[in-house]
């Protein structure tokens, strides 16, 4: 019933791709041009015309993916056909060129097309691989789901607190309050670093208090964990402070899940802006090398 | 007016009783209308402010002193106000009336207030809101007990108690919790009666601590705290806290300290007031209506109901009957306000411009409508059309999703089915009941005669009656039996052999969920699925594993019954509500001995069965992912949005393409909703076999296509039930901007209106391509599937995950 992008209708893009870039490798092949293959004999203008126009329709996928009224075709279809028509391109315009390049506009076109080839195969290895992977390590929770049981796990934290002392409070209401979601910027969601800090010392002189890392809850659970019983805290008390400890624990663990989650999600949206500036400047230096060609004819 | 004594008491003014009132005001007629709030129109004071009224139905003129055209609230009731003053309408407030005795010419009423009214008639305009059901032990009345929550965020740091365990309740103790230290009282120990995401909701927050709950627990009473027993709480913030209560738990009577109790416990339908006067009602269930004779009176001479509590859930229906009940009681005949709008309708028919004599005709020709009132019947035809298919011509295709019932006035109707002479139904003959009933597609097609005049009636029309009118359900009952029996089972059997054989059956009804019959089971009877959908498994080892799926018409483990043994080998269980017929086994058999025909058809069948069970057998984890699917209304879905989490990159493409083609708002929310076994089903419409959307909607705004989606038109009045009726939670509320003229926009007035209408998925009907979500997703993550696929789907999925 559900058909990825890979093997709609059975493969049908792969295959005309395949076919198609067959037939080109053997003619080919099979030519013998007078001069050395290059991009001016007649097969390399027919070949050349061929991945520009390709080239086109690649760059319409952009366009009819934001046009949801449109009745041409699916988007999934439209998809299927720009990966496999894509990489057919790319060995077109090879062969087109002949293998001649040098310090030019045209060869800035070919190394362009080269890279935008490359970032859509980075693409398609994410679309194909991450989201299984992504499933495989969030379970069946979804982001909203993390976030509310983290606050859940929060509001437990600090109910337990309230009963021991208004300095434990403190600690752990900041502790919350300078958890670091993994939100943010693109950047830091790729670099999924824990950026949560804890205030240490509260209740002491200003000065004395410090701020320091709290990356999975190590901070307060140390500071947890340095609890002796003392003359104020009672037996309930620190078997209070045992189960913070272990909320504290489970707190890391889904924080730890959560910035996976959402590094995943920005690896799959990170390599459209390589590839879409990419494929602009491709556009562009097409023009350039189709105007040059017939200006030099 | 103590012990006064007036020509006519009008109980309620809401916008029924307001007309009654104002007609009665304006002829000079000796009158007094009741109204136990403190202003009029109570119902239309708690609308949202702002909010856009409308007058549906739009074909119906308006018939009253009062006006009422469509526009925004307050101005509606603003000039009610002025009606009232101009028509010098004696009205009450603050007059609850609580008790009615007496008889025509001598009714008396007494108020809560301890004051009593004398009147020769009555009118009972009392809507159906109901009085919230009140704390009535000691202090139950001290203004710390609220029973509504205007909002839950100008509350913070109180200690609130909340009384009741249904959605209200729920609803605004997870509300106050984020600001306040909520206890919950639940009288019994689960939520049974609220939505199963609000009892999951609540459950997780108790289970969290965000919110303290105790179970099986009562208020015994409520008080005003003395300062020093405070002094002795802990650190919680009930500390200070101004009232106590004492409550009884299982484990024996606690005290809590608090701010305020929210008291959710329901409302009082106003049938018991009704009622207790000896108004018949036409039924036991809950949402009957009162039996009233044309004019709108009651089994009690004298006393009339009108407005929605008489059926009539919309203000201009109220007002022309407040109005009309008044004109009758002055000795003046008022022909109907739907006179004009039936008279068009009958206009192709011979004599139709006499309207009495055809609906008296269609009274006394159609055995369906037989036994409803009059007022019902006329009801039924407002909405219903008149049609003459042309010779030939489809009624309906095999196949087609089905949204109304035909009643054959005049000819004939060629019904085909797939093999077999056609089935010819006459004047009089019910068609499409098997549609009604399935809520699947037809499973035959219907031809035109020759000068064929049909009746049609919307499906929501008829379910309304089927809930309230016994003769109704039996009649489409009994037609339902012998056509199924002759359709599904016997297409070659003579009419008598039907006719015997439909005596010998009997109708099950089983709740979702419910036990068929388990492995084991000896064999008793021969089911044939009339609704809803039946899962069917096999124990092996330590876990049920489904074998197969039965929906609406189709035989439930024929293989069984077929098999010549004694016992089931197949545990059988409801996955929705579901309707069955059953023979007994024995009549079966015997019926199998003496039918060649039957038995070589049950004999394919048989096959069918065993291979989808040799299929199924060989992936126990399919059965696992089905249960999944199922307990998330798949097994009534027509079209529902299934997403492959191991495709979908999460770009929201779908979201955006349906809000893209609908006015900006996305009627799918792809991250909500349930996932497992990598199978995402996202809060979106599953445009159900049978939509509980459609109940109770006033206008009857909601259809269904013949393709069977279920869409909202745009006589939508707002008013929420759908919202509260789908069980998938897929309806929204959603603001609209209303239209501007061309002059307002020039002139740069903003409406003061906020139009609140329900808005939901509607399969992209206007659109060409079929639904934008599915087709804008790159991934191919997106599908919709019906619920005859989630089989296949959960095999599929169940290959994957291996
Ligand atoms: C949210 C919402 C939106 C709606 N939008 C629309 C719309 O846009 N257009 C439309 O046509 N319809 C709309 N409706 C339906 C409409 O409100 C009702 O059909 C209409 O109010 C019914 O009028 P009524 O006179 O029968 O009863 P009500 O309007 O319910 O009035 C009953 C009155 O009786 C009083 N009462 C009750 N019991 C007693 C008693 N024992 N003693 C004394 N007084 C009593 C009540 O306080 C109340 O004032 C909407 C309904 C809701 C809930
Ligand atoms: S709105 Fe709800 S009840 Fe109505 S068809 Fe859709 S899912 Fe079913
Ligand atoms: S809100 Fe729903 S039930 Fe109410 S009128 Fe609109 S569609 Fe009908």
């Amino acid at each position: 019933m559900h058909q990825s992008f890979i093997n709609f209708r059975h493969y049908r893009y792969g295959l005309i791709a395949g076919v198609a870039s067959l037939i080109t490798l053997v003619t080919y092949l099979l030519d013998r041009p007078r001069v050395p293959p290059n991009g001016g004999t007649w097969l390399g203008y027919t070949l050349g015309t061929i991945a520009a126009l390709l080239v086109i329709f690649l760059a319409l996928f952009g366009i009819r993916k934001r046009s949801f009224r449109s009745t041409i075709g699916t988007a999934i279809g439209w998809l299927s056909a720009h990966v496999y028509l894509g990489l057919a391109a790319l060995l077109i315009a090879t062969l087109h060129s002949g293998m001649h390049f040098g310090r030019n506009v045209h060869t800035v076109a070919y190394v362009l097309m080269c890279l935008v080839t490359l970032s859509g195969c980075w693409g398609v290895y994410a679309y194909v691989s991450f989201p299984g992977a992504m499933m495989q390590q969030r379970g069946n929770l979804r982001r909203s789901e993390f976030l509310r049981q983290i606050a859940e796990l929060d509001s437990s934290s600090l109910e337990l607190a309230e009963s021991i002392s208004p300095q434990m409070t403190q600690l752990l209401a900041e502790g919350a309050r300078r958890t670091d979601l993994g939100g943010g910027n693109l950047w830091k969601q790729l670099r999924s670093r824990d950026e949560s800090t804890l205030l240490l010392g509260i209740g002491s002189a200003p000065r004395r208090s410090s701020l320091v890392s709290n990356a999975n809850q190590r901070a307060l659970i140390r500071t947890l964990a340095e609890i002796r019983p003392g003359r104020s805290s009672s037996e309930v008390a620190l078997s209070s402070v045992q189960k913070l400890l272990e909320l504290a624990g489970s707190k890391a663990v889904l924080l730890q899940r959560l910035r996976r989650e959402t590094q995943f999600a920005a690896l799959l949206r990170i390599w459209l802006f390589l590839h879409v500036p990419l494929c602009c400047a491709l556009l562009a230096a097409l023009c350039i090398h189709v105007v040059t060609v017939f200006l030099y004819w | 007016m103590l012990d006064s004594n007036f020509d006519l008491v009008i109980v309620g003014a809401g916008p029924g009783g307001l007309s009654a009132a104002a007609r009665a005001g304006q002829q000079g007629m000796s009158h007094v209308l009741l109204e136990a709030g403190g202003a009029h129109a109570n119902t239309i004071q708690q609308y949202q402010q702002h909010k856009h009224v409308m007058a549906e139905p739009s074909v119906l003129p308006l018939r009253s002193d009062m006006e009422f055209a469509a526009g925004r609230r307050e101005a509606i009731l603003e000039s009610w106000e002025r009606g009232i003053s101009r028509a010098k309408v004696n009205i009450k407030y603050h007059c609850e009336v609580t008790a009615i005795r007496g008889a025509r010419g001598n009714f008396e009423m007494s108020t809560k207030s301890g004051v009593s009214i004398r009147g020769k008639h009555i009118i009972l305009a009392l809507g159906v809101q109901g009085h919230p059901r009140r704390v009535t032990v000691p202090g139950g009345d001290l203004p710390c007990v609220q029973y509504t929550l205007e909002s839950a965020d100008a509350l913070r740091g109180e200690t609130i108690v909340v009384v009741g365990a249904g959605d209200a309740a729920i609803e605004n103790a997870i509300a106050l919790s984020r600001s306040n230290s909520v206890i919950l009282l639940n009288r019994n120990s689960g939520f049974p009666r609220a939505k199963d995401a609000n009892a999951a909701r609540i459950t997780r927050a108790i289970s969290a601590g965000r919110i303290k709950c105790f179970m099986h627990a009562e208020v015994r009473s409520v008080q005003a705290s003395d300062a020093r027993a405070n002094g002795r709480q802990a650190s919680d913030n009930s500390a200070g806290a101004p009232y106590r209560m004492v409550i009884s738990t299982q484990e024996g009577e606690r005290t809590l300290a608090f701010h305020r109790v929210i008291a959710r416990l329901g409302a009082i339908p106003p049938r018991q007031l009704v009622e207790s006067i000896g108004v018949r009602f036409l039924s036991s269930e809950a949402d009957a209506l009162p039996e009233l004779s044309s004019q709108y009176e009651s089994t009690v001479p004298g006393l009339f109901v009108i407005g929605a509590l008489a059926g009539y859930p919309l203000i201009k229906q109220a007002m022309n009957q407040g109005f009309e009940v008044v004109e009758h009681l002055l000795g003046r005949a008022v022909a109907p306000a739907d006179h004009d709008i039936l008279r068009d309708k009958f206009r192709i028919l011979r004599g139709g411009s006499d309207v009495e004599r055809i609906v008296s005709l269609i009274h006394k020709g159609l055995p369906i409508f037989r036994g409803i009132q009059m007022l019902a019947l006329r009801e039924l035809l407002l909405v219903s059309r008149v049609v003459t298919p042309g010779k030939r011509s489809s009624i309906f295709a095999r196949g087609d999703y089905a949204s109304s019932i035909f009643n054959v006035l005049r000819g004939e109707v060629h019904l085909e089915a797939g093999g077999g002479a056609p089935m010819i139904l006459r004047g009089g003959q019910l068609l499409g009941e098997m549609s009604l009933i399935s809520g699947r597609p037809h499973e035959t097609s219907a031809l035109a005669g020759a000068d064929c005049i049909l009746l049609e009636t919307p499906h929501s029309a008829i379910r309304k009656l089927l809930r309230t009118e016994q003769s109704v359900r039996a009649y489409i009952d009994t037609v339902y039996s012998l056509r199924a029996l002759r359709l599904l089972l016997m297409p070659h059997a003579s009419p008598e052999t039907i006719h015997a054989l439909s005596k010998a059956v009997s109708l099950h009804r089983f709740a979702p969920g419910a036990e068929i019959f388990k492995e084991g089971d000896p064999i008793e009877r021969f089911y044939l699925v009339r609704s809803g959908s039946v899962a069917l498994s096999r124990r092996t080892g330590e876990q049920d594993t489904v074998v197969a799926y039965c929906a609406a018409n189709s035989f439930l483990d024929a293989l069984g019954c077929l098999s010549g043994e004694t016992t089931r080998s197949l545990n059988a269980k409801s996955m929705v509500a579901t309707e069955a017929l059953s023979i007994d086994h024995a009549s079966f058999k015997a019926l199998l001995k003496a039918d060649a025909r039957l038995a070589a058809k049950m004999d394919a069948e048989r096959t069918e069965q065993l291979t989808q069970y040799a299929h199924m057998q060989a992936r126990p984890k399919a059965g696992n992912v089905f249960s999944y699917l199922m307990s998330h209304g798949l097994g009534e879905a027509t079209s529902v949005l299934v997403i492959d989490e191991t495709l979908c990159v999460g770009c929201d493409q779908c979201e955006k393409a349906c809000a893209a083609t609908h006015e900006g708002v996305s009627r799918l929310d792809r991250s909500a909703g349930p996932s497992l076994h990598s199978l995402h089903l996202p809060t979106s419409c599953r445009h159900c076999e049978h939509p509980h959307c459609m109940r109770d909607c006033p206008p009857s705004a909601i259809h269904r296509l013949p393709n069977g989606e279920v869409y909202i038109d745009e006589t939508c009045i707002g008013c929420g039930n759908c919202e509260e009726n789908c069980p998938y939670g897929v309806i929204q509320m959603a603001e609209k901007t209303p239209k501007t003229s061309l002059f307002e926009k020039l002139m740069r007035t903003k409406p003061a209106e906020t139009v609140k209408t329900a808005v939901k998925c509607d399969v992209c009907a206007s659109l060409k391509g079929g639904p934008a979500c599915v087709r804008a997703c790159p991934t191919g993550a997106a599908i919709r599937i019906h619920a005859e696929d989630v089989l296949e789907l959960a095999r599929q999925r169940a290959v994957a995950l291996e």
